[in-house]
C-alpha cells in the first residue's frame, strides 16, 4: 500500500546486536483494529468525513523584518505591578504575544517574573475587555468623547483628575502639562494597597522624601516587623533573589547563612520562611522594636521583660536581641507598609543602631507618586465638579469606607478610562476603553536614573486607546501647549521626553532610542547617600502609643489580585494563596486559638467591624496567625462583567481607613462576631501534615556540623528488589530537575508561568472543590510543630519523570511511555481517559481534563491567539501533566543537533525555572557531570521524594536548611535518622 | 425443475456474485482506507502554480521559496513580495499579448497587498510537531516525504504522512558514524513529535 521503497519500511526496533525484525504480521492486533476502524468508516457511509476539511496556508503579502513564520521573536518592555516597575521580555510568534518572561537585564527582576506579570497576557485576550468607548450604555466614538472633554476643559469649570500612583516619568510629565494647560484642574492619586503611611513616616524621621528599599544579599540577620517583603510588600522579586542568595549553602557552607526573624500578625510568605517566628499583635510591634533597641543600648533585660509583659516567647525574643547585638553591620530591620509611624520610627532607630544602611538603599526618586488623602479628594468632589477624569482607578469598588458613587454623581461629566467595564466605569457618563500594557507606549522609573521603556508588541485588538494617549490628545486639542505641536501622538511625546531626558547625552538619538527599545532599559543608576536619621524626631514618633485592643485588624493586598485590579484574571484567581492555598476567594483569617475563642470554624461567616464599618467574610483557620488578630485581604468581591472574578470573595474596602485606625490598613480596635451561616471556601491543599514521612527533609547547621551526611541518613531508600527491566540511560541526554528547597520561598510564580507556557486550563471554583485543578506544577505546603506557630515547608511538585514510572505500567493504550532521554511522555492523541495512571501516581501530578475546560477560548479567533502554538491544546477526556517543557527541550536540542554543537547546560530552561525569582529550579542533563542538576544530585543535601516507592524519580530536591539561633530550644529537625 | 443446467447456472451466478462482492469490497476498502484517501489529494489552488516548471524545468531550489525549511519547524510559503522578486521582471504573456492568468492573479494580489490563500496539501494533525530543519539537517530529501514535486503541475499528496510513514524511516538502523547509544536512524520517542 505504501509507496515507500522497501529500504525505508518500518522494521520494528532494531539494535546493533539483534537482527532487524521481520515486518509485522499482516493481521496483527494493531492491523485488526485498523480494519475495524475502517469498517466503522464504511458503515457510516460518510467517507467525506474521513478527510480533514481543506485548510489554507496564509503567508504574508510582504516580508516583515526579522519575522520568521512560527519562530519566536522577543521584545523588551516594561510593566508596573501595583507599585513596582519591572521589566518584561515578551515572546511573540507570528505577531502575537504568547508568553511573558522577566527582562534579564532589568535591575529589579533580573529575568524573574511574577504571577501578575505572567497573567497580564491573559487580560490582553480577555473577552470581557472594553472594546470601544461608551457613552452610558451606548457605543460611542472617540471623536465625540474628545469633543466633550475639550468642551469641559475649555469651559473653565472645576476639573478633577484622579490617577493611580504608578505613573511613569512621561505620564507624570503629561499630567504636569495637563495641570498647566487647565489651571482649574486638580490632580489626585488614589490607591489602596500603597505604602503611603510608611513613606510619610520615613519623611518625618529622615527629613527627605524617598523610599527605602531592602538590599539583602549580604545581610546575615534579618528582622521583619510584619513586613511581607518576600510576599507582597515592596520589590518582592528582587527581595526573593537577594534573600535566596543569603540562604545558599553551596559556597561558603552553612556558616554564612542568614537568619530570618519574623515578628508578624498574620501568616505570610515571609513568615513561612522564618527561622524564628514571633506571632504578635501589630500594636505591640513598636514596643517590641523599642525594647530590642534598649537591649542593644545596654539594658540587657529589656527585650525579655517586654516579651514577658506582652505574652511573647521570652527565649525567642531574648535570642533575637542577642543575635542583633552580635551582628551590628550585618543586620537589618524591615517594617510592614500598613503599620503606624511608631513602628517605622522604631525600625529606623534600630537600623541606625545596627549600622544597617549597607543593607538598605535610599531611593530619592520613588517609582510611584505619593498617595492623596481620601479626605482631600472627597473635599474636592463634594461641591460638585464640572469634569471628573478617572484614569485607571476604580474608586467605586475600593473607596475607603465605600460610598464613592454619591461623589461621582455630583460631577457634571465623569470620564473613566478602564480596561474593563468595571464598577467605576459603569457609573461614569463616559467610559473610555483603555489599551493593554502590551499595546501601549510607556516608561517606568525602576531605579533613580534608570528608565524602563514599554513598547507595544501588538497593535490594539479593539478600538481602544491608552490613558496617556487620551490625556495627550486632550491637552493638545486645547492648543495652549506649543511643545506638543511637534508630536503627532503619545509615542512622539515619549520620544520627546526621552530625547530631553535620559537619552539627552546621546549624540545619535535614533540609535540610542533603538538601543533602548532593544534593551528595555536605559540610563545608569544614580546612587544617593542614606540620609541621616533625625533621632529625636524618631524617638518622639516611636514613643507614640499605638492603640491596640483584644482584636486587631490587618488589611493586606491579596497575593494574586492585589487591590482588585487583577480580579478579572482567571489565572490569578485560580492561583492558590501561597499560605492558605485558598482559590477564588478571600477570607477572614484567624489563628486556632482566636477561632476557638470565638466559637467559629472554617467556612463560618463572620462580621468583621472596625470604626463603625463592617464587612462579612468567611473564616479561614490558619495555623500561625497571632492570637487576637484578624487578617483580611483586598481585591475580592468585585462585580465585573463576565464570568471571572464576578462575586468571587468579599470586598473589605469599607474597612479601609476605619475611624480610629492609625493607618488605612491597620485597625487596632476591631471586632469579629459570628454572622450566622456558612460559605464554602476552597483550598487546593487540605492536609498539611507529612505524617512522619520524609517528604521534606530539613536540617540545620548544628546537625550538619555533627554529621555532614545527616540528610542522607534521613532518606528512606528503596530495597534491592527490582521488578522493572532496567534501561541504560547513561548515554545521550538524561533530563532531570533539581529544586533547592532552601531557596524556594513558595511565592507560586512558577504555577502561573507554567499555565501560560503549557496552555493549562483553569477549571473554576466548583471544580477546584472537587480536586480537579489542572496546575502542572504546584507548591505543596507542610506544617510541623505547634499549630499556633508552626514551621512551614514549601515544596514545588512537578512530574518526577520516574525511571520506573508507575503510570506507564497501568496504561492500557500505551498513551504514556518513556523516552530514551528519561522523560515520561504523555501522548494526548493516544489517551482514552481511563485515569488509571493518575490513580497509580504517588505524587498526584497527573491531571484529567474532565470537561473541555479550555472551552470556547479555542472557538474565538481573538482568544485563540493566547495559546502557545508549541504545545497541544488538550481536549476533554485526556490526561495531562508536566512534560519538563519538552517543547523548550526540543527547541534547544534540535538547534544544537542542526548545528552539530553540544547542548550547553542552562540553555534549556523550563517555564517554572525561568520565572523563579529565587533561582531554586534547574532543568538539565543528568549525564553531564558539570550540569547544575548533576551537581545538585551529588550534594550531601540531595534527596528524592517518596523514594522508598522505588519509582526512581528524577527531580532532586535539596534539603531545607533552617538556621535556628543556638539559644532557642527547638524540637529536633524533621525526619528521623534510621 | 432442478436440472443439472439450472444447478450449474445457480453456481455460476453465485460465483459471479461472490466474486464481484469480493472485488467490490476490496476496491471499497482500498478506496476508503484512510491512507489512500489522503494520498493523491491535489486540491485546486488559487493560482495555477506549476512546480513542474519552477522546480523541474527551471531547477529552482526548493529552499529558494520555502526559505525557512532549513531554519525552523515550518518550511513556509513565500510571501507575495518574494514572488514579486522575480515576477516583477518575469511576466510571461499569452500569444495575444495578455498576461498569463497566473501572473495576472499574482499581480492582483500584490496590488492589493493581500496574501494568497494557498490550500494545504501535506497536512499533519495538530498534535504532531514536525520540524523541517531537523530533517534537512539530517540529510532527508524533500522528495522523500513530498514525492517528486518537480514533476507535478499541481501539487498532490504523494504519501499518507501517517505515523507509520514516519516510523518506516525513523526506525531504520542508525547511519554509520552515529553515536553508539543511537539505536535507530532517528528518535522514536513519543515526545519527539507529540507534546
Amino acid at each position: 500500500m505504501s509507496q515507500m521503497p522497501e529500504k525505508f519500511r518500518y522494521q520494528g526496533l532494531p539494535s546493533r546486536e539483534v537482527e532487524p525484525r521481520t515486518p509485522p504480521d499482516e493481521y496483527s492486533r494493531r492491523e485488526a483494529i485498523k480494519l475495524l476502524a475502517a469498517s466503522v468508516a464504511l458503515a457510516s457511509g460518510l467517507p467525506g468525513c474521513i478527510r480533514k476539511p481543506p485548510r489554507t496556508i496564509i503567508s504574508q503579502a510582504q516580508s516583515p523584518e526579522y519575522q520568521h513564520p512560527g519562530m519566536p521573536l522577543y521584545y523588551a518592555s516594561a510593566w508596573t505591578e501595583g507599585q513596582v516597575p519591572y521589566g518584561m521580555m515578551i515572546r511573540t510568534v507570528d505577531g502575537r504575544p504568547i508568553k511573558i518572561e522577566g527582562l534579564p537585564g532589568h535591575p529589579l527582576n533580573r529575568g524573574a517574573s511574577s504571577a501578575q506579570m505572567q497573567a497580564s497576557l491573559l487580560s490582553l485576550y480577555d473577552p470581557d475587555r472594553l472594546r470601544n468607548p461608551m457613552k452610558g450604555k451606548d457605543k460611542a466614538k472617540w471623536a465625540d468623547a474628545d469633543a466633550k472633554v475639550r468642551e469641559a476643559l475649555q469651559g473653565g469649570g472645576s476639573v478633577v483628575l484622579i490617577t493611580r500612583s504608578s505613573l511613569g516619568p512621561s505620564e507624570r510629565a503629561m499630567v504636569e502639562r495637563f495641570l498647566r494647560a487647565v489651571p482649574t484642574a486638580k490632580h489626585f492619586v488614589h490607591e489602596t494597597a500603597h505604602d503611603g503611611a510608611r513613606r510619610t513616616a520615613w519623611k518625618e524621621v529622615y527629613g527627605a522624601d524617598g523610599e527605602i528599599r531592602p538590599s539583602l544579599s549580604k545581610a546575615r540577620v534579618i528582622l521583619s516587623l510584619d513586613a511581607d517583603f518576600l510576599g507582597n510588600d515592596g520589590i518582592t522579586l528582587k527581595n526573593i533573589r537577594d534573600f535566596a542568595q543569603t540562604r545558599s549553602v553551596e559556597d561558603g557552607g552553612v556558616k554564612s547563612m542568614s537568619r530570618l526573624w519574623v515578628a508578624e500578625s498574620g501568616m505570610s510568605v515571609t513568615g513561612s520562611n522564618a527561622d524564628h517566628r514571633i506571632p504578635v499583635q501589630p500594636s505591640k510591634l513598636a514596643g517590641l522594636a523599642m525594647a530590642l533597641l534598649e537591649t542593644l543600648e545596654g539594658k540587657a533585660e529589656a527585650a525579655k521583660a517586654f516579651a514577658k509583659s506582652a505574652g511573647l516567647d521570652e527565649s525567642v525574643v531574648g535570642a533575637l536581641a542577642s543575635d542583633l547585638a552580635a551582628s551590628a553591620g550585618a543586620a537589618v530591620v524591615l517594617a510592614g507598609a500598613h503599620l503606624p509611624a511608631a513602628v517605622h520610627a522604631a525600625a529606623a532607630l534600630l537600623n541606625a543602631k545596627l549600622q544597617a544602611s549597607a543593607h538598605l538603599e535610599w531611593c530619592a526618586s520613588p517609582a510611584t507618586l505619593p498617595v492623596s488623602d481620601p479626605a482631600e479628594i472627597r473635599a474636592a468632589l463634594e461641591g460638585g465638579t464640572d469634569l471628573l477624569i478617572l484614569l485607571g482607578v476604580n474608586p467605586v469598588y475600593d473607596w475607603p469606607g465605600g460610598g464613592f458613587e454619591a461623589l461621582l454623581a455630583k460631577a457634571r461629566t465623569s470620564v473613566a478610562h478602564s480596561l474593563f467595564a468595571d464598577e467605576t466605569a459603569r457609573a461614569c457618563t463616559w467610559t473610555l476603553a483603555s489599551s493593554h500594557n502590551l499595546e501601549s507606549w510607556n516608561d517606568t522609573l525602576p531605579e533613580p536614573g534608570v528608565y524602563g521603556l514599554c513598547q507595544p508588541v501588538i497593535s490594539p485588538l479593539w478600538d481602544t486607546r491608552q490613558e496617556a494617549e487620551s490625556l495627550f490628545r486632550w491637552v493638545k486639542s486645547l492648543g495652549t501647549d506649543g511643545e506638543l505641536e511637534s508630536c503627532q501622538d503619545w509615542h512622539d511625546f515619549v520620544r520627546l521626553e526621552w530625547k530631553k531626558g535620559v537619552l539627552q547625552p546621546a549624540s545619535d538619538f535614533e540609535y540610542a532610542w533603538e538601543s533602548s527599545l532593544r534593551a528595555g532599559i536605559a540610563g545608569a543608576k544614580t546612587a544617593a547617600a542614606f540620609p541621616a536619621l533625625n533621632e529625636s524626631k524618631a524617638r518622639e514618633l516611636a514613643g507614640q502609643s499605638v492603640a491596640g485592643g483584644a482584636m486587631q485588624l490587618v488589611i493586606q493586598p491579596h497575593h494574586a489580585v492585589l487591590d482588585g485590579r487583577f480580579g478579572g484574571s482567571a489565572w490569578l484567581q485560580e492561583r492558590p494563596d501561597p499560605v492558605s492555598t485558598i482559590v477564588w476567594d478571600n477570607a477572614a483569617v484567624l489563628g486556632h486559638s482566636t477561632a476557638a475563642k470565638l466559637g467559629v470554624k472554617e467556612g463560618d461567616l463572620v462580621t468583621v467591624s472596625a470604626g463603625g464599618q463592617q464587612a462579612k467574610l468567611p473564616v479561614v483557620v490558619q495555623p500561625g496567625v497571632a492570637a487576637g488578630v484578624v487578617a483580611v485581604t483586598l481585591g475580592h468581591g468585585r462585580s465585573l462583567p463576565g464570568a471571572i472574578g464576578d462575586q468571587a470573595g468579599f470586598s473589605v474596602a469599607k474597612l479601609l481607613g476605619a475611624k480610629g485606625s492609625a493607618t488605612p490598613r491597620f485597625a487596632g480596635d476591631a471586632t469579629v462576631a459570628p454572622a450566622g451561616g456558612t460559605y464554602k471556601v476552597v483550598r487546593l491543599q487540605t492536609n498539611f501534615d507529612m505524617v512522619g514521612r520524609p517528604i521534606v527533609i530539613d536540617t540545620n547547621p548544628a546537625e550538619l556540623a555533627k554529621d555532614a551526611q545527616a540528610v542522607q541518613k534521613k532518606r528512606h531508600l528503596p530495597g534491592d528488589a527490582e521488578i522493572h527491566a532496567s534501561f541504560d540511560y547513561s548515554k545521550g541526554h538524561k533530563w532531570g530537575m533539581s529544586i533547592d528547597l532552601n531557596k524556594c520561598v513558595g511565592c507560586n510564580a512558577c504555577m502561573t508561568a507554567c499555565m501560560a507556557e503549557n496552555n493549562v486550563p483553569i477549571v473554576g471554583k466548583t471544580e477546584c472543590a472537587l480536586d480537579r485543578e489542572m496546575h502542572w506544577i504546584r507548591v505543596d505546603r507542610y506544617h510541623t510543630g505547634n499549630p499556633d506557630n508552626p514551621r512551614v515547608y514549601t515544596e514545588p511538585m512537578v512530574c518526577m519523570q520516574c525511571d520506573n514510572a508507575p503510570c506507564e505500567l497501568v496504561c492500557p493504550v500505551d498513551a504514556t511511555a518513556h523516552s530514551e532521554d528519561g522523560l515520561n511522555a504523555q501522548v494526548y492523541n493516544r489517551c482514552v481517559g481511563t485515569r488509571y495512571c493518575a490513580n497509580n501516581c504517588p505524587y498526584k501530578v497527573r491531571h484529567f481534563n474532565f470537561y473541555g475546560y479550555t472551552g470556547d477560548w479555542l472557538k474565538d479567533p481573538v482568544q485563540e491567539l493566547l495559546f502557545n502554538p508549541r504545545v497541544t491544546v488538550r481536549s476533554r477526556g485526556v490526561m495531562e501533566k508536566c512534560t519538563f517543557c519538552i517543547q523548550r527541550i526540543n527547541e534547544v536540542t534540535f538547534k544544537a543537533k542542526n548545528e552539530k554543537k553540544p547542548v550547553v547546560d542552562g540553555a534549556i530552561r523550563a517555564a517554572c525555572e525561568q520565572a523563579c525569582p529565587a533561582a531554586a529550579i534547574s532543568l538539565g542533563d543528568l549525564n553531564d557531570p558539570a550540569s547544575l542538576v548533576s551537581r545538585a544530585r551529588q550534594s550531601s543535601l540531595a534527596f528524592l521524594v517518596l523514594e522508598d516507592q522505588n519509582v526512581r524519580p528524577n527531580v532532586w530536591y535539596k534539603a531545607r536548611v533552617r538556621n535556628p539561633h543556638p539559644d532557642v530550644h527547638e524540637p529536633a529537625a524533621e525526619g528521623q535518622a534510621h | 425443475m432442478f436440472t443439472r443446467a439450472f444447478d450449474r447456472r445457480v453456481r455460476i451466478a453465485a460465483g459471479v456474485l461472490g466474486f464481484s462482492l469480493l472485488v467490490g469490497a476490496s476496491f471499497g476498502t482500498y478506496a476508503l482506507w484512510p491512507a489512500n484517501l489522503e494520498t493523491g489529494y491535489a486540491p485546486e489552488q488559487p493560482i495555477e502554480f506549476s512546480h513542474k516548471i519552477m522546480a523541474g524545468d527551471f531547477k529552482i531550489d526548493c529552499l529558494y521559496c520555502h526559505s525557512f525549511a532549513e531554519k525552523g519547524a515550518h518550511a513556509t510559503l513565500p510571501t507575495v513580495e518574494s514572488c514579486m522578486g522575480c515576477h516583477d521582471v518575469i511576466q510571461p504573456k499569452n500569444p495575444d499579448g495578455s498576461l498569463r492568468p497566473g501572473i495576472a492573479k499574482l499581480l492582483e494580489y500584490w496590488k492589493k497587498k493581500e496574501p494568497i490563500p494557498w490550500v494545504k496539501v501535506n497536512d499533519l494533525a495538530d498534535f504532531v510537531y514536525f520540524d523541517h530543519s531537523r530533517h534537512l539537517a539530517g540529510g532527508v530529501k524533500c522528495q522523500e516525504c513530498h514525492g517528486p514535486v518537480e514533476t507535478m503541475d499541481r501539487v498532490r499528496r504523494q504519501f499518507s504522512l501517517k505515523m507509520k510513514f514516519c516510523l518506516d524511516c525513523h526506525s531504520q538502523p542508525p547511519p554509520v558514524g552515529a553515536p553508539p547509544h543511537q539505536t535507530t536512524r532517528a528518535p522514536i520517542n513519543c515526545n519527539t513529535c507529540h507534546r
